[in-house]
């Protein structure tokens, strides 16, 4: 009985660990830094843990918590109401449906395919912000985040990859 | 759609979830602060040497300064005293403490832990040290948005420079908002000191925002005085608009009362408490 319970308490964690580390870091990214030591542009971490966690944990993170996760990131950042809940529906649906794609396949393409999933999904963003201001925003700001969350992704996959007690699920 | 129709639906769930998140980054954002500080005082002691001729100097020039501003104060209360001038209201302030990044691609604007139960209301002006930090455009009851001078959505009438010129301060979301609207044939100078000039009736008038960095055609670059990156404290000021009559169209020629000008815009009165 005793083991029967660790064992629903294991797997009720294992269930809820990949949405309650997406959730830490867009309220972890709202935290500010102050500093007159320069840094570059924050990368996207949630973006990066929901590309993480749909590839290698997909049963855990339905397309309504992204857009949940998406209007969470969207009021803490004051970015337009629903922007990024667009955005993260849309990664969402682009891993989901190519998730078969990265079977078996090298880290490298695996980081490729991430790649081309940030940089669609922060100019549907940047689309979408455009529009709602009425006018074309400058595109800096958003390439640096997606060049910047491009380049930490190695570490930060090896991160969660090894912060999940039994370790990702192979494909 | 949705969110750009502003309704009420959306606006309660901003700040419900505002309300949550709040007190959660103000704690949190307390220990980060702790580690920024104690970089940043490792860095002054690197440089402690410098630092201290820096302060020296900047010393004898502030109590120059201060001189003469003890004297145009004097002189100030001589003039309002001439002119029969009333006394502005004297402003209420709420300090708080910005517990959320400006990181935003989108929008430049922090959250504040201090909402409707400290008194704060929608429209508020929020002042640094340095000058203007940009206004309050959502509260909730524990915490409020700030819309920064950063902000593409911010619009700011200013004077530039010893000649007053007016000109908008138009935030573009980055951290060098334009002035636009200037007249035609104006000259302003690299350099030149931005104030509020109190029209539009939402920011009152003399408020510091930053010098001219970069001047074009019909536009000029500005470097705001406040350091977003960095500020961590702010206060919230309430003010009031106060109407002048305004001249009667109609006044009889043989009367005794002097005619009153129309003096257009309705300018506004401010004035900090003195410490």
């Amino acid at each position: 009985m005793k083991k029967l319970a660790e064992l629903s308490f294991d797997a009720a964690v294992r269930a809820i660990f990949p949405s309650a580390t997406i959730l830490v870091l867009i309220v972890a990214m709202a935290v500010p830094i102050r500093s007159s030591v320069p840094f570059l542009t924050a990368p996207s971490l949630p973006l990066l843990a929901l590309f993480f966690w749909l590839l290698y944990r997909p049963d855990t993170i339905p397309a309504v918590a992204a857009f949940g996760f998406g209007l969470l990131h969207d009021i803490l950042s004051g970015s337009p109401f629903g922007v990024h809940a667009i955005g993260y529906v849309v990664a969402h649906a682009a891993v989901s449906t190519q998730r078969r794609f990265f079977f078996g396949k090298s880290f490298s393409i695996v980081w490729l395919g991430f790649a081309v999933v940030v940089m669609g999904t922060f100019f549907l963003t940047w689309g979408l912000a455009s529009v709602y201001h009425g006018t074309v925003l400058s595109p800096g700001s958003s390439i640096l985040q997606a060049i910047s969350t491009i380049c930490v992704y190695p570490a930060f996959a090896w991160l969660l990859a090894h912060c999940e007690p039994s370790g990702p699920k192979k494909n | 759609m949705l969110g750009k129709s502003d309704a009420a639906a959306v606006r309660d769930l901003r700040s419900n979830v505002e309300d949550v998140a709040v007190p959660f980054l103000d704690t949190v954002s307390q220990p980060a602060d702790l580690i920024a500080n104690g970089v940043e005082e490792f860095r002054h002691w690197l440089s402690v040497g410098d630092e201290n001729s820096r302060l020296r100097e900047e010393r004898l020039r502030l109590l120059q300064w201060e001189a003469i501003a003890r004297k145009l104060e004097a002189e100030n209360e001589q003039l309002r005293q001439l002119l029969r001038f009333p006394p502005p209201p004297d402003a209420s302030f709420v300090t708080a403490r910005i517990v959320s990044d400006t990181a935003g691609m989108f929008a430049r604007s922090v959250l504040v832990n201090a909402g409707q139960r400290h008194g704060v209301d929608k429209h508020n002006i929020v002042l640094a040290d340095r000058g203007v930090v940009g206004r309050i455009i959502n509260v909730s009851e524990m915490a409020s948005r700030v819309l920064l001078v950063t902000d593409l959505n911010s619009r700011i009438p200013v004077y530039v420079g010893p000649l007053r010129t007016r000109a908008i301060l138009s935030g573009d979301n980055t951290d060098h908002p334009k002035l636009i609207h200037l007249p035609p044939n104006t000259s302003i100078s690299v350099g030149d000191r931005i104030v509020t000039s109190g029209h539009g009736g939402v920011f009152p008038p003399g408020l510091s925002l930053g010098l001219v960095s970069a001047t074009a055609e019909l536009e000029a670059s500005v470097d705001p005085y406040v350091n977003f990156e960095k500020i961590e404290f702010v206060r919230i000021a309430e003010f009031t608009a106060r109407a002048i009559p305004q001249a009667t169209a109609n006044a009889s020629s043989d009367s005794d009362d002097p005619i009153l000008e129309d003096i257009g815009p309705v300018p506004l009165d401010f004035s900090w408490p003195v410490p």
